[in-house]
C-alpha cells in the first residue's frame, strides 16, 4: 500500500515535470536566430516543426545535399557570406537528400512560407542509374515531413500518389516505417482508416512533434542558437571568419550589415587564395587532392564507357515531382544546374557528350515546367570552383550565392 | 557489507525518509524512460554508411 502511494506521488511529479517540459520547449518550434537558417546540419533537414515555423519573410528555402557541409570555414559559404543580411537562405539537406525528400519537405513546410520562392541545387551525381539509394532514403526519411506533405490539402491526388508509390518502393528496406507510411496515407490522405487507427496515428504524430522539440532544443544548445539573436551577434560571426582569412585581402571585402555582398571583391579574393592553395591538376583544395592522389592510377579512364552516364535515372521523375509540387503550391522555383569538375571528369574519361546531354536534360525539364535556372554548366573548367572532386569550393559557392541572392531580389527590384 | 545493511535498516526505521526515497526511485525510473523516448534515435531504418558525396 505504501509502495502504491509512493508510485502515485511519483506519477504526479512526473506528470508535472512533463507538462513543464512541454510548455518550456514549445517556444522552440520557432527559432528566430538567423544562424539557424544557414546551419548545415543533417538533423535540421528532418525537423518539420522548426522549418515550418522559422521561415521569415526574407528567407528562401535552398534545397541541396552534401555541398552544404563543405566550405563552412570559408567566407564563401552561405553561412558566412550572408551574415548580417536580412536575407538568409534556409539551407535544407545533407548527403543523399535528393529530389523526392525535398519535394516532401517543401510540401510539409510551405504553409509557413510567406515568400513563395524555393531553390533546388542539383548535383549531377543524383542522376545515376539507380537514382536515390533506398538505404539512404530510408535513413533520411522524416515521418513528420511525410505526414504533413501527404496531408497537405493543396497537393493533388496524382502528386500524392507518386510520392506515396516512390516512398513505398524505397522503404522496402525498412518495413516498419513503410507500414507507418501506409497508415499516414490512410489517415491523412485517403481518409479510409478506422477510428482507432486515426487515434493511434494522431497520438503518434503528437509524440513525434514533442520529440522534435527536444531535438530542436538540443540543436540550439549544440550550436549556441537563441531566439531573436541581435543582428550584431550575427555580423560578428561573419567578421570573425574574415579575420581568420588573409587579413590583407579580407580588408578589401565589404560585408556591411544588410548590404549585398561585394561579389567582385570576393571573386578576386577567391582567385588570389586559389592561386596559392589550389595548385594541382584538378584545381581543388590541396588536402582534398592529397587524399585522392594515391587512388589516381586506378581512376584513370575508369568511366570512359559511361556514354549514357547521368542520362537515364528515376531521379528525373523525382525532379518533375518536385517541380509539380512547386506548381500546385504556387511556389516559384529556381534550379541550380551544377557542373562536374571538368578536369577530374576528363581524367576519369567520363565522356563530355554524356555530361552535355545531362545538362540539356535538366534544361528540358525546366523548360517543360517553365521554371528559372541558374545554369552553371559552362563552369566545368573554372579553376577553384570546386573544393574537391564534387563539392562546391570558393568560386563555386560565390556563383551559387550570387545567383540565389539575385533570385531573391528579383521582384523587389522590379517593385 | 555489514555497514551497508545497517544503513538500509536505519532508513527502514525512518518511514518518511523511506517513503521519499521510494518516490524518488519511481520518479527517476519514469524520467529515464521518458527521456529515452524523447532523445533516442528510434528509427528502424538499416544503418547506411555515408561514403560518397
Amino acid at each position: 500500500m505504501k509502495r502504491l502511494k509512493a508510485f502515485g506521488v511519483a506519477l504526479v511529479l512526473f506528470a508535472l515535470t512533463v507538462l513543464c517540459c512541454h510548455f518550456g520547449i514549445r517556444k522552440m518550434d520557432r527559432i528566430l536566430d538567423p544562424k539557424f537558417a544557414v546551419l548545415a546540419d543533417e538533423e535540421k533537414a528532418r525537423l518539420h516543426l522548426a522549418l515550418y515555423n522559422s521561415m521569415e519573410s526574407t528567407y528562401i528555402p535552398v534545397f541541396g545535399s552534401s555541398e552544404f557541409q563543405h566550405g563552412r570555414d570559408t567566407i564563401y559559404h552561405p553561412q558566412n557570406v550572408f551574415a548580417g543580411n536580412d536575407f538568409q537562405p534556409m539551407l535544407i539537406g545533407a548527403g543523399y537528400y535528393q529530389c523526392l525528400s525535398h519535394a516532401e519537405t517543401l510540401a510539409s513546410m510551405e504553409e509557413g512560407m510567406s515568400l513563395r520562392k524555393a531553390v533546388l541545387i542539383l548535383s549531377p551525381q543524383w542522376f545515376r542509374k539507380t537514382g536515390v539509394v533506398d538505404l539512404a532514403y530510408a535513413s533520411r526519411f522524416s515521418e513528420t515531413h511525410y505526414a504533413a506533405a501527404i496531408g497537405n490539402p493543396r497537393l493533388s491526388d496524382d502528386t500524392k500518389e507518386y510520392i506515396s508509390k516512390r516512398t513505398q518502393k524505397l522503404l522496402k528496406v525498412d518495413p516498419k516505417t513503410q507500414e507507418k507510411a501506409r497508415e499516414y496515407d490512410a489517415v491523412l490522405w485517403k481518409k479510409t482508416a478506422e477510428k482507432i487507427q486515426n487515434y493511434k496515428v494522431n497520438a503518434w504524430l503528437k509524440f513525434l512533434n514533442e520529440k522534435e522539440r527536444f531535438e530542436i532544443t538540443r540543436l540550439c544548445m549544440q550550436y549556441g542558437l537563441s531566439g531573436g539573436a541581435a543582428k550584431e551577434d550575427v555580423l560578428q560571426t561573419g567578421e570573425a571568419v574574415m579575420q581568420e582569412q588573409d587579413s590583407e585581402s579580407a580588408d578589401e571585402v565589404a560585408l556591411q550589415e544588410n548590404a549585398e555582398p561585394d561579389w567582385e571583391a570576393l571573386q578576386q579574393q577567391a582567385e588570389q587564395e586559389g592561386d596559392v592553395e589550389n595548385q594541382n591538376p584538378f584545381y581543388i583544395d590541396q588536402d582534398a587532392y592529397e587524399r585522392v592522389e594515391p587512388l589516381l592510377p586506378e581512376k584513370k579512364d575508369m568511366n570512359s564507357d559511361a556514354v549514357k552516364g547521368y542520362q537515364v535515372s528515376p531521379e528525373y521523375d523525382d525532379l518533375e515531382c518536385f517541380l509539380q509540387v512547386c506548381k500546385e503550391l504556387e511556389i516559384e522555383p529556381m534550379l541550380v544546374i551544377l557542373p562536374v569538375n571538368g578536369y577530374y571528369y576528363d581524367f576519369t574519361g567520363f565522356p563530355k557528350s554524356a555530361r552535355q546531354a545531362y545538362y540539356q536534360n535538366i534544361r528540358d525539364v525546366a523548360a517543360k515546367f517553365g521554371v528559372k535556372t541558374l545554369d552553371l554548366a559552362d563552369q566545368e573548367y573554372t579553376k577553384y570552383f570546386f573544393e574537391d572532386r564534387v563539392h562546391l569550393g570558393k568560386k563555386g559557392w560565390l556563383m551559387v550565392n550570387e545567383g540565389i541572392y539575385s533570385f531573391y531580389r528579383e521582384d523587389q527590384t522590379e517593385a | 557489507m555489514k555497514a551497508f545493511t545497517a544503513f538500509i535498516e536505519k532508513i527502514r526505521q525512518k518511514p518518511r525518509l523511506s517513503f521519499a526515497l521510494q518516490v524518488l526511485g519511481f520518479y527517476a525510473m519514469m524520467m529515464a524512460i521518458y527521456l529515452y523516448y524523447m532523445l533516442a534515435n528510434l528509427s528502424s531504418a538499416p544503418q547506411f554508411v555515408y561514403t560518397a558525396f
